[in-house]
């Protein structure tokens, strides 16, 4: 009877605890977006990573580049070249996470032609109009370019929507904490089995 | 206050283990069939409290109650901090699977040596059981904060500057400690003494 009121005690300051309170490590999530690649550590939804030490290696283990993150958390820095890339967040007090960039993402942003604004001046952009006889000079490159921009800037709220599902993936729900509490309930079952046995002798 | 996987150098996660293991060895012998109600009920506190979040300074920090566990199961916290750490570590990923000797250390020796001075305190200044609790949950905070910053000055980082935040960020942690510690301590014993382990 005690025990059921002390997990009673457990389960409603549990329930009273806010969901975004059921996070403590550290997580960070990373995506590339036109040839930046953005960081963004956190504890929870509520708790960004501030001041973060954030580490890129490459796949052979060879540190590129370091930095710090900024006061909401976020980290940004050129993507280097294509390949795997290990980034590594060092929060303070021995909190620590990584998080693997497959070289798909990585190479498909530094092969990225030249952006609108990249374009050098000498080269003619079409305005559309046919002027006399010659037609339109289109470079598919340019093409290119632009559409990744408007592709980058149209898939913002992706961007934001996938790293939204990895912090809720990231988060402890009920499942965890009944399943610890079970595992406890089987541990101690298992001591008072040998407990009883040894008061049978 | 869990330390993550590759912060801390090989040697020390070895000693950590090291330690661990022997404790665990030695409390474990001493828990008696009628100690494993308690015992278990305690580890199921510890298991949760990491899930209580305070929501101030710097970094991540949340409730531990190694203080309570150890003012009230004596040297079975030992093996309770460990076993509800094993479950942080594997189903919340609370610090990492290699850094569970260092933290069982971290958070269970300072667990021990509260029980005794809240034994020794309750024998030599009776009645005062409000301020004991209360020192021995901030205490215990304070002790594993500054294993804490000792584990992360062997990682390189210096031991001041770490130990100072580890202080800063695990003030707020220790007040709400004793608080919890005082409270529960004292509805306990008025409630059902036996549970604090009969004084000698």
């Amino acid at each position: 009877m005690k025990l059921f009121v002390l997990f009673a005690i457990i389960a409603s300051a549990l329930s009273a605890s806010p969901g975004t309170a059921f996070a403590h490590r550290v997580n960070l999530f990373a995506y590339v977006e036109g040839g930046t690649c953005h960081v963004e550590g956190y504890f929870s939804r509520s708790r960004r990573a501030k001041g973060a030490k954030v580490e890129v290696f490459d796949a052979a283990g060879k540190k590129l580049l370091e930095g710090k993150t900024d006061a909401e958390g976020n980290f940004s820095f050129p993507v280097p070249k294509g390949g795997d890339l290990r980034i590594v967040l060092t929060a303070s007090l021995g909190h620590k996470n990584e998080f693997l960039l497959p070289a798909a993402e990585t190479e498909s942003a530094s092969d990225a032609p030249p952006t609108a604004e990249e374009v050098p001046s000498g080269v003619p952009v079409s305005t559309g109009k046919i002027s006399g006889n010659k037609p339109p000079v289109v470079d598919a490159e340019i093409i290119k370019g632009i559409i990744d921009d408007v592709l980058d800037e149209r898939l913002k709220p992706v961007y934001a929507l996938v790293s939204e599902i990895e912090e809720e993936r990231n988060r402890i729900g009920a499942k965890e904490v009944i399943s610890g509490l079970g595992y406890i309930a089987g541990v101690f079952g298992i001591a008072f089995f040998f407990a009883a046995r040894r008061k049978e002798r | 206050m869990h330390i993550s996987d590759g912060v801390l150098p090989l040697p020390v996660l070895a000693a950590g283990w090291a330690a661990t293991v022997g404790l665990a060895a030695w409390t474990l012998r001493g828990i008696e069939g009628e100690d494993l109600p308690r015992t278990a009920v305690m580890t199921a506190v510890f298991f949760v409290a990491s899930l209580i979040h305070v929501p101030l300074g710097p970094t991540s920090v949340h409730l531990i109650l190694n203080g309570l566990v150890g003012v009230i199961l004596g040297g079975a916290a030992f093996p309770a901090i460990l076993l509800g750490l094993v479950l942080q570590a594997v189903l919340f990923q609370h610090g990492g699977l290699t850094t569970i000797g260092v933290n069982a250390v971290m958070m269970g020796l300072p667990a021990l040596a509260v029980s005794h001075l809240f034994r020794f305190g309750r024998r030599s200044l009776p009645g005062r059981t409000v301020l004991l609790g209360f020192f021995a949950g901030a205490s215990c905070t304070l002790l594993s904060g500054c294993l804490l910053a000792l584990f992360l000055a062997t990682a390189g980082a210096a031991f001041f500057p770490a130990a100072k935040l580890a202080l800063i960020a695990h003030l707020p942690v220790m007040l709400i400690e004793g608080g919890v510690t005082t409270g529960t301590v004292n509805f306990l014993l008025r409630v059902e003494p036996k549970l604090l382990g009969e004084l000698k």
